[in-house]
């Protein structure tokens, strides 16, 4: 009898594990691997096709910088929460790891080198200088320090 | 070629490893191959910490000389052994052999098999990579050593986890340096760890003469369940099954009787301790508890050896935890989670753990928790119970004391941290269910 309910109980749990393993693999395949209703860059992966946009024009930026440049870059807000500011933040820090990115919001806190402005970011500080434009997104370098934080938040 | 340098760096941890686990009395060829990879992760993933607490950078020569300098040590350093009282592993039963495989291990090899195949893919790399480690692991390779200056930017305290310890950032940007950057290979090393760790829990459940079904079911739990979270929880890249792996490590010890301890259990017990140190933060408190523990059943039995025993069990935490220390206390890092405890929040607490153990991407096997009393009630596996309460206890005071709202920090969190705990507990329970139904049988024999 105890035999009977030990090898049940056991029984039970792996059924139940491979069901839920199945059904895991299932669902990651009918994941969608891109929903334009998650605009906020911080829901998009890796694969994506904004996140590869983002990743082509930081590798040009890359291209041109000196070595361990400091830098800021500036990406379309959205209207989430300011989370999305640090997580923007942390895939840029991510995709450029050879230089010192800053954070936007902390632009006018620490001294820059440049500025990078991904296409549709809105305000570029008025001590910046083009270096160089490409489809995506243009490059500055910064003339002097910015007065006041700009752009991200 | 990054894949290739993962299996390069595997294989070289395993042969770094197997120098001193070949040295080691194990019952289970499971556990002497899982404890190998461990030691050669932690030995090397220390070195690299250790290295840069002295300004060396990581060279072929830097790295050979520690690793040629640990296997003569290896060589040197006596075998360890059981207690006196430890009575020969018997012989197992033909079906129970350990390279026979069973059902259970089918089952878990294709669910396994699946959880890699997605993960070198690409399609299970965990937000967290991309968010700290993977930068990390980037920054240090281009540093070749920890990148302490920039894990000290002022404005990472709040975004980057600066405070971490770093296995998983130092081997990946050692597998940078050999092969190039590549997330996916990268992700790889947290689903080794989840593999091995289900290879350790067959290993122990074998050394605790559990029977063949029960092994069987277990291991094939383990890997359809270890391989669900994977998936949905996307772990590939991910810390967390490195700390999983380091509480199965040190399961074997604490199911023995606390008589049969003996140099063997001290030193899977420190190396448990020491990987799950470098690995998280969260890893520090769950190698002081296997530590305290441990010592506490050593010390019960014979105070008179247990500073020796004391020794062995701490050493490897103490040696890869003090450069890591330094690193923290030169450029004052800190964790950005400590703030003051606030006992008002213990039923937001309690109710936001119990909405996860029913909503996570566990299926709904979060709740197993749940059976962790049982393992406390019974003597046999009351050391496994007190170290996952202890853990538990921990994550729950990190809760009450976060200086944030903690209903987000939950959803977010909990369910990787069940991942700790969640495998020993079951294995345990299943140990309790077929030792319960082999009792009456003995007494009859």
């Amino acid at each position: 009898m105890r035999r009977a309910v030990s090898r049940l109980a056991l029984s039970a749990l792996v059924v139940w594990a491979m069901i839920g393993c199945v059904s895991a693999a299932v669902a990651n395949v009918r994941r969608p691997r891109w929903n334009p209703k998650q605009a906020a860059l911080w829901h998009l992966e890796p694969g994506n096709s904004r996140v590869q946009i983002l990743r082509h024009f930081l590798r040009s930026i890359d291209a041109v910088l000196p070595e361990r440049a400091r830098l800021a870059v500036a990406v379309p807000t959205s209207k989430d929460d300011e989370a999305d500011a640090m997580f923007r933040y942390l895939w840029i820090a991510y995709l450029l790891p050879r230089h010192q990115t800053v954070p936007a919001w902390r632009a006018g806190a620490t001294p820059l080198e440049f500025w990078a402005s991904f296409r549709g970011a809105g305000t570029v500080p008025a001590t910046a200088v083009e270096v160089a434009r490409w489809p995506e997104g243009v490059l500055y370098r910064m003339t002097s320090a910015i007065e006041s934080p700009a752009g991200d938040r | 070629l990054s894949f290739l340098a993962f299996a390069a760096l595997s294989l070289g941890c395993l042969g770094l490893g197997w120098a001193f686990a070949s040295r080691q009395r194990t019952d289970s060829p499971e556990s002497r191959g899982v404890l190998a990879l461990v030691t050669g992760w932690v030995v090397l993933s220390g070195t690299a910490t250790f290295l840069s607490m002295c300004g060396v950078p990581w060279t072929w020569w830097s790295l050979a000389v520690p690793a040629l300098a640990w296997l003569a040590l290896a060589r040197w350093l006596p075998r360890s052994s059981g207690a006196a009282a430890t009575p020969p592993a018997p012989q197992p039963p033909a079906e129970q052999q350990p390279w026979r495989l069973g059902w259970g291990d089918t089952i878990a090899i294709l669910a396994l098999g699946a959880l890699v195949f997605l993960a070198a893919r690409g399609e299970l790399l965990f937000p967290d990579f991309v968010y700290h480690w993977g930068t990390k692991t980037q920054k240090f390779a281009l540093a070749r050593g920890v990148d302490w200056q920039y894990l000290a930017l002022p404005w990472l305290a709040e975004l980057h986890h600066p405070e971490y310890p770093h296995l998983l950032p130092n081997l990946g940007a050692l597998m940078t340096l050999l092969g190039g950057f590549e997330a996916r290979a990268i992700g790889l090393l947290s689903m080794l760890a989840l593999c091995a760790t289900v290879l350790q829990l067959r290993g122990a459940l074998r050394e605790a003469g559990a029977s063949h079904f029960t092994v069987q079911a277990t291991t094939a739990w383990a890997g359809a369940a270890l391989a669900l979270f994977g998936i949905n929880h996307v772990l590939a890249g991910s810390a967390d099954p490195f700390l999983a792996l380091a509480l199965a490590v040190a399961l074997p010890a604490l199911l023995r009787p606390r008589t049969t301890l003996g140099a063997d259990a001290d030193v899977r017990v420190g190396l448990a301790a020491a990987l799950a140190a470098s690995a998280k933060i969260e890893g520090v408190a769950l190698a002081g508890l296997l530590c305290l523990v441990h010592g506490v059943r050593r010390t019960t039995v014979d105070w008179r050896s247990s500073l020796r025993a004391a020794v062995r069990t701490v050493l490897p935490t103490v040696l890869v935890v003090t450069p890591w220390l330094y690193g923290l206390w030169r450029y004052g890092l800190r964790s950005s989670a400590a703030g003051r405890l606030d006992l008002g929040r213990v039923p937001e607490v309690l109710g936001g753990i119990w909405a996860q153990l029913f909503l996570s991407g566990w299926f709904g096997m979060a709740t197993l928790l749940l059976l962790l009393p049982l393992s406390l009630a019974r003597s046999d596996l009351r050391a496994v119970g007190w170290v996952v309460a202890g853990q538990l206890g921990f994550y729950v005071y990190t809760y009450l004391s976060a200086p944030f709202a903690p209903g987000y920090y939950i959803v977010s969190t909990f369910p990787r941290l069940t991942l700790h705990l969640l495998p020993v507990v079951v294995t345990a329970v299943a140990l309790a269910l077929d030792r319960w139904q082999q009792a009456p049988r003995e007494t009859a024999e």
